[in-house]
């Protein structure tokens, strides 16, 4: 198995903010304790609800905001990476700028050469539909478009980390997903490291390898997104059949813990049954059996990222809870 | 040392496109002052009633004290009203992450803005003078000095500009703050009519000093001998608010990255 090299290594990282005002000193701590150790190549997810830590600990990262204490290191990098960052959305752009004059400014400004940058700048719009609009300003763009280009604008320079904070918020569905799209191609291709913080869990489930799942400050959970799927795998499964071999079926599946579930279509009925391991599948299967019932689906239900996120996030422990996985150790 | 020079280019191009691309603003921001101009020097002249020779005495100081006021608030303005512009924009931290050095870029722009912004200083004093008809006396002689007290004092009001830049970083809306410059500018700008001491006293603060070496200089058969002594303690106050503005802004940035403020409008 290849090495892996560490993009962004975090260590005990705190910060608690505190107004400047004698009035305003009340604290509030925003990050406590965080330990993550971000791979190079990967698009890493930072996930939590409003205030959970995560703009700030992006933040700490591009040296935006100075941690009380604890380390932050780019091991693959050296001292600080070339770095690439939305935080403001579409508010990182000049609106009075058109998209091309956007890309000139801040391409110098990062030091990027002149031919390259009118190269990677055409290159960028034109893969993130913007070419056609290039010399329009900034403000006349669509909301979508703006988040597209201040997208753009962090790739240029080919920077070796890209801090992207709540890229595709409210967007329509189709620009999200574009954008999702476009930075799974770039990191594919190209190997960028991206560290993205959203709320929005089907855009961490569709784009990230690992996630962290914050809450109050820290880290309640922190994984490959598979391997969280299967740490909160439970022993549910779906089960589709025809609504006229239901009724005959139902005192034979008396033994077993389960649901019919409200949705019922083209004559079908489906239900959910709740093992206690997967062994009963076997006597489940032989029930249906017997009273030759054609099974239209059977599958194992798996927990979405936005199922986890939510247990993580509203219980005590961060960890799967009442009718959670059976046998899970806590991790 | 190649990097800045790109950067000061990107600069250029920026401000010249964000200014060009809305030519009314640009246009009523110096008709505005030509306006106010116009009021102060017919006010003035009602005011001296038939005593005119001792306005036209005057006119020098009321033309330099404006254009050079006018010049004061743009170099103020470059380092202090656009910090807080972009951070309520959220170009703030965009800029601060990519560039070699903050209060570098800081430098840079303010330079910038005011070479490019020399266009529109040099426009107004001719407009003034034109109405006015009454003409300063700048000589091919005169001219390298008049150029180096004027760099110097824009220097002096940069440095006391960061000072203000810095605190719109942590306080965000200094608005109210800056209005209270901008007429203490203009004080000072005309302080020029100040009896002594009070003159002497008024002279080390920013722009006076320049203001009263600018007016000696623009005077028939003025040379630079007759200002080289004010033109070395200008330097010394410029180079003493450059400072204090560089310290006070690396404090200030330092506790608003302390703060989170950063980004905050």
């Amino acid at each position: 198995m290849p090495l892996v090299a560490t993009a962004v290594e975090i260590r005990e990282l705190n910060k608690t903010y505190r107004g400047i005002m004698p009035w305003t000193r009340s604290a509030v701590h925003a990050v406590r304790d965080v330990t993550l150790s971000i791979p190079q190549g990967e698009i890493f997810g930072l996930l939590g609800p409003n205030g959970a830590g995560k703009t700030t600990t992006i933040k700490m990262i591009a040296g935006l905001i100075v941690p009380d204490s604890g380390t932050i290191e780019f091991p693959a990098h050296g001292r600080r990476p070339r770095l690439g960052a939305v935080l403001e959305g579409s508010r990182n752009l000049y609106w009075r700028l058109s998209a091309w004059e956007n890309i000139m400014y801040f391409g110098e400004v990062k030091g990027v050469s002149l031919r390259q940058l009118k190269q990677q700048g055409l290159e960028l719009l034109e893969l993130f539909g913007l070419a056609e609009r290039r010399h329009r300003p900034a403000q006349t763009l669509s909301r979508g478009m703006q988040q597209k280009l201040a997208v753009v604008l962090a790739f240029l320079g080919d920077p070796q980390l890209l801090l992207l904070d709540e890229p595709t918020l409210g967007l329509d569905v189709a620009s999200s997903q574009t954008i999702q799209e476009l930075l799974k191609r770039l990191c594919r291709e190209r190997g960028y490291t991206i560290v993205v913080t959203t709320h929005q869990m089907d855009v961490a489930q569709s784009l990230c390898r690992r996630v962290a799942i914050m809450r109050e400050g820290a880290i309640a959970l922190s994984d490959r997104v598979d391997a969280l799927v299967d740490l909160f795998k439970r022993q549910d499964y779906i089960v589709r059949l025809d609504s006229r071999q239901w009724a005959p079926l139902a005192g034979e599946l008396g033994g077993f813990d389960f649901e019919l579930l409200p949705e019922e279509r083209d004559g079908q009925v489906s239900l959910r049954f709740k093992l206690r391991s997967a062994q009963e599948v076997y006597p489940l299967l032989a029930a249906f059996g017997r009273h030759n019932a054609e099974l239209h689906d059977f599958r194992q239900e798996l927990p979405t990222l936005e199922g986890i996120f939510l247990s993580v996030t509203t219980n005590n422990n961060g960890l799967p809870v009442a009718g959670a996985p059976h046998g899970e150790g806590q991790r | 040392m190649i990097r800045w020079l790109k950067i000061a280019r990107a600069e250029i191009v920026r401000d010249l496109k964000t200014s060009l691309r809305y030519p009314l603003e640009l246009g009523t921001g110096i008709f505005i002052l030509y306006v106010l101009f116009m009021g102060m020097f017919l006010g003035a002249k009602v005011i001296a009633g038939r005593a005119s020779t001792a306005l036209s005495g005057n006119l020098d100081g009321l033309v330099i004290g404006f254009v050079m006021w006018f010049a004061a608030m743009m170099a103020i303005n470059s380092v202090s009203t656009d910090i807080e512009y972009e951070s309520r924009q959220g170009t703030l931290e965009q800029v601060y992450i990519h560039a070699p050095s903050f209060i570098g870029l800081t430098w840079m722009r303010a330079v910038t803005h005011i070479s490019l912004g020399l266009g529109a200083v040099i426009f107004l004093a001719l407009l003034i003078q034109l109405t006015t008809q009454h003409w300063l006396h700048l000589t091919w002689a005169t001219l390298p000095a008049t150029i180096l007290v004027f760099a110097l004092t824009i220097a002096g009001l940069c440095g006391f500009g960061l000072i203000l830049g810095g605190l719109s970083m942590v306080l965000k809306r200094i608005g109210q703050l800056s209005a209270l410059v901008q007429f203490s500018m203009l004080f000072l700008a005309y302080a020029v009519f100040l009896p002594e001491p009070w003159r002497s006293v008024v002279a080390h603060l920013p722009l006076a000093g320049g203001v009263f070496l600018l007016k000696k200089l623009f005077t028939p058969g003025a040379s630079f001998a007759d200002v080289a002594g004010g033109t070395a303690w200008l330097a010394l106050d410029s180079a003493v608010y450059v400072v204090i503005g560089t310290l006070v802004f690396a404090v200030m940035e330092r506790l608003a990255r302390k703060c989170g403020m950063l980004g905050h409008y």
